[in-house]
């Protein structure tokens, strides 16, 4: 097979990779967003956790 | 043990934690796989040629973004019948997934619609009606995120969530019921489907795929939301993920 027509898509890739880019990249965009959601609220809990443990110690 | 127990917010965390890495692997093997076969073993379109292979992204994600909202649908009904805390979280976890999925479906529809129909975009009923699924998905993620309340935001956000589903069957009969620019069905489960097999293989694969991936996504999210939710709550300290 040559690539060059994969590409091209029958000259249609602009219509055909313009969708399969985009799903593509929403669904990264979207995983890293979701990462970054849960280990703030992880976060967030620990520096609360931390926050009780220098308050007990005092 | 019951299998309800799972409802309350802190036997789920856990749970959804073991399961989202086993969807996520299924989903990204069930992407390779259908992209494959989408892209380098289906035979080109007699009719449209190579442009046809929108239809591995468009169809999953248009079939996604209805199928999520009735799922949001249902957990909407538990929200106020039995007004589970879970509920409303799953309601909300679910919602930026479909939305997405709504937007990739109208977004791959238009890339679709230019080089077959000869534009981007028309007031058709399908498109319309898809367009109306995004701004509710919007509106009730824009609803919930007003009202300070939480318990106040929930139950608004699950009565929009409800009213809104009857635009569902509308989205999906919508070809049948009006004469619309957008093509009838190709799979149908009175008529059969009308594709050549590895096309249809290639599409359902990919439909699996954003389903593996939804709720692999939904499930990660609606940890992070128990979490921002319950942590004033003593269970949340104890979580293993916070332990130093």
């Amino acid at each position: 097979m040559n690539w060059a027509d994969f590409f091209s898509m029958g000259g249609r890739g602009l219509f055909v990779w313009g969708s399969f880019g985009a799903f593509l990249i929403a669904v990264i965009i979207e995983i890293v967003l979701v990462r970054l959601r849960i280990h703030r609220a992880q976060a967030e809990i620990r520096d609360q956790n931390l926050m009780l443990k220098i308050s007990e110690q005092s | 043990m019951s299998f309800f127990r799972y409802s309350a917010p802190s036997a789920f965390y856990p749970l959804a934690g073991k399961l989202v890495p086993w969807f996520g692997t299924l989903a990204s093997l069930l992407c390779v796989a259908g992209l494959y076969l989408g892209l380098f073993v289906a035979p080109e379109d007699y009719q449209q040629g190579e442009v046809y292979r929108i239809i591995f992204i468009h169809v999953p994600t248009a079939w996604m973004a209805m199928f999520i909202y009735l799922v949001m649908a249902g957990y909407a009904v538990l929200s106020l019948v039995y007004q589970t805390r879970l509920s409303s979280m799953m309601i909300e976890a679910l919602a930026p997934t479909g939305a997405m999925f709504t937007a990739l479906a109208l977004w791959t529809g238009a890339l679709w619609g230019r080089p077959t129909w000869g534009t981007y975009w028309a007031w058709d009923a399908r498109m319309t009606s898809t367009l109306i699924l995004l701004f509710l998905y919007v509106g009730y993620l824009a609803l919930v995120n007003a009202i300070e309340d939480k318990k106040r935001a929930d139950k608004a956000g699950a009565l929009l969530v409800l009213v809104g589903s009857v635009n569902v069957p509308i989205i999906y009969f919508s070809v049948k019921w009006w004469n619309t620019l957008h093509q009838g069905a190709s799979v149908s489960v009175t008529q059969g489907n009308k594709m050549a097999a590895t096309m249809l293989l290639a599409m359902l694969i990919m439909a699996l795929a954003c389903w593996m991936y939804a709720i692999a996504v939904a499930l990660c999210r609606v940890r992070a939301i128990i979490l921002e939710r319950e942590k004033n709550n003593l269970w949340v300290r104890e979580i293993k993920e916070v332990k130093t």
